[in-house]
């Protein structure tokens, strides 16, 4: 199923090979600043109505990727696509039919809830019986009825997180981009944003977001690239992407440093990848049956537990997710 | 949706080189509208102020100074200082709000971060910032007019003139204080502008006396500030001496006007989009 864009005549979604519809595509994007590349040369495409993820550490290039989506950021090379409109070309036909919601909430503090949907609704040219009428939708859709009339200092941190997210699709958009959706919440709420967007992802909204959370990504996106220095690492879907690099289990342990040589002839034949990163060794499992009867020297800490997304974050950066 | 706006920014998004922008635009006016409506919902602390600031100065200046000044060029001291403290107070408004008011959007609240990921553009937030202080200039500068119309002060029709000009005056001094905004780092750097920019304005363009009383050798500093043009047509407009002579002030302050809002949609894009 295409669009067809009446003002140009051309057909708004490409179509790849897979057949599915193209709602962005990276092609060896660029950016550079001043003293650095903050992104190297990434490309990925993202599909209609899925949930694409862009993972990587603080200052991996991801928020600088979306602020090129966003059309805020000029590219510096490549080229970037964003609902069949190029970045350099008409972004106004770009800014108009996606939903941004910052890693910030920038809110306008001096306004109700209700008012914030309505201003917001007006940079759209949105006339205010229609914004009116989908701003009290989407505040049903939040759960945030209740506090159309408070002030948006009044409310908790995770109402402020869903009125942004709630503003972000007052202009009913085809593409919605998150930049870090839950960076700061309490576990609780970040459930609940959770559950919100799988909410939209069943209405047909295409989801672009952001996250160094392993746990969000494999909750939410449908697939990702793991972004490290502003390249991309690997492209998959989180299931796919741990048990190709990783495997099914991990061993993670911290051994005093004679035990170490004594660890490797133990787990020499078998199918077992040895990483160390910081004081921690971790041993992945690629078979479902690598640790049988496997006995190891005694550690001062050790845990056996499923394969994740750190893991392979760990596997192609060699260290971890949450910090140097 | 996006049709309605004006295709007058051939660089509207994000991209190097210098713009030329349309002042004019819906998104111009979507931003203004923003500032007015967080304006009003603040109107019981916002608009009795510059009423009584005028009262309050008018009393100090003309009951109190202008005993001792009973004229300055043939006209009541109280109608001199008058004409200047309407066009003092569109100096005030429009530079504190375009310091301090668009300082805060722009960088605590991020409002202009959530605006730009809208259709509306860079360009068209700064000019909404610059027409909104403007207006809110022009708002106070009138209320020194009225103030002075219950005094029956105002000796001519051409009076009505005047808000129009402090409308365009505001739309300089505004764009003035954008570019100092643009600049700063933090709210401190302000006083740098207002000590040595804003105060001196005022004391030198013949808003409490005329800039011909300099002495010679500083009478340059008033003729460079780009109060002094506006003061002069101001008050010629207030008292009804007109002449040709005033023209060559209106174009100097369009003049000024567009170098200065050029200046600062720039610089504030070269800030905004990295």
């Amino acid at each position: 199923m295409s669009n067809l864009d009446i003002k140009t005549g051309l057909t708004i979604d490409t179509i790849n090979q897979t057949g599915r519809n193209v709602v962005v595509e990276a092609k060896d994007l660029r950016k550079n600043y001043k003293n650095f590349q903050a992104v190297k040369g990434i490309s990925f495409q993202v599909y209609q109505k899925e949930c694409f993820g862009l993972l990587g550490p603080n200052g991996a290039g991801k928020s600088t990727t979306i602020r090129m989506l966003n059309c805020v950021s000029p590219i510096s090379g490549g080229s970037l696509t964003v609902l069949g409109h190029s970045v350099t070309g008409d972004i106004r036909q770009i800014k108009a039919q996606i939903g941004v919601v910052p890693q910030d909430d920038n809110l306008d503090v001096d306004l109700t809830v209700m008012q914030n949907l309505l201003v917001y609704a007006r940079y759209f040219n949105i006339d205010k019986k229609e914004a009116t009428r989908r701003a009290d939708e989407v505040l049903e859709l939040f759960q945030l009825t209740e506090k159309r009339n408070n002030k948006t200092d009044e409310i908790s941190g995770g109402m402020k997180r869903r009125l942004v997210i709630a503003r972000a699709l007052i202009n009913q958009p085809k593409l919605i981009i998150l930049d870090e959706p839950t960076t700061g919440l309490d576990p609780a709420a970040r459930q609940v944003v959770w559950q919100q967007l799988r909410l939209l992802r069943e209405r047909g909204v295409t989801i672009l977001l952001t996250t160094h959370y392993m746990d969000e990504a494999t909750q939410l996106c449908d697939r990702l690239v793991i972004i490290n220095e502003g390249r991309i690492m690997a492209e998959g879907n989180p299931r796919e992407l741990v048990q190709r690099l990783v495997g099914y289990e991990v061993i993670e342990m911290r051994l005093a440093e004679k035990d170490k040589l004594n660890l490797l002839p133990l787990i020499e034949n078998r199918p077992i990848l040895l990483e160390e990163a910081g004081d921690t060794l971790y041993l992945f499992g690629q078979h479902n049956q690598a640790f049988q009867n496997l006995t190891l020297p005694e550690a001062n800490y050790r845990l056996r537990r499923e394969a994740s997304l750190e893991d392979v974050f760990l596997r192609l950066t060699g260290r971890g997710l949450g910090g140097e | 949706m996006t049709e309605n706006y004006a295709n007058a920014h051939t660089l509207a998004g994000p991209g190097r080189g210098i713009v030329v922008p349309n002042p004019f635009t819906l998104g111009t006016y979507r931003v203004f509208q923003r500032n007015k409506d967080v304006f009003l919902k603040l109107w019981k602390t916002e608009l009795w102020p510059p009423v009584v600031e005028a009262l309050l100065s008018l009393f100090a200046f003309g009951f109190g100074l202008g005993v001792y000044i009973a004229q300055v060029n043939g006209q009541p001291y109280i109608q001199f200082i008058g004409a200047g403290l309407i066009f003092s107070s569109v100096l005030f408004t429009a530079s504190f709000e375009c310091m301090f008011g668009t300082f805060i959007r722009m960088q605590q609240e991020k409002v202009f971060d959530a605006i730009i990921a809208t259709p509306v553009s860079i360009e068209e937030v700064v000019s909404g910032e610059i027409l909104f202080a403007s207006t809110r200039a022009t708002f106070n500068g009138t209320c020194v007019v009225v103030v002075l119309a219950v005094l029956q002060l105002i000796p001519s029709w051409w009076v009505l003139l005047v808000p129009p000009v402090a409308l365009l005056t505001g739309f300089l001094l505004a764009s003035l204080a954008v570019i100092v905004t643009s600049l700063v780092s933090s709210f401190t750097s302000f006083n740098y502008y207002i000590t040595l920019g804003v105060i001196p304005m005022q004391l030198f363009s013949s808003v409490f006396f005329p800039a011909s009383q300099l002495p010679e050798g500083v009478r340059w500093v008033a003729f460079l500030s780009p109060l002094y043009p506006a003061v002069e047509l101001g008050r010629a407009l207030y008292t009804g001496n007109i002449h040709a002579g005033l023209l060559l002030n209106l174009l100097w302050i369009l003049g000024l006007t567009v170098v200065f809002y050029l200046l600062a949609v720039n610089l504030m894009r070269r800030r905004l989009i990295k």
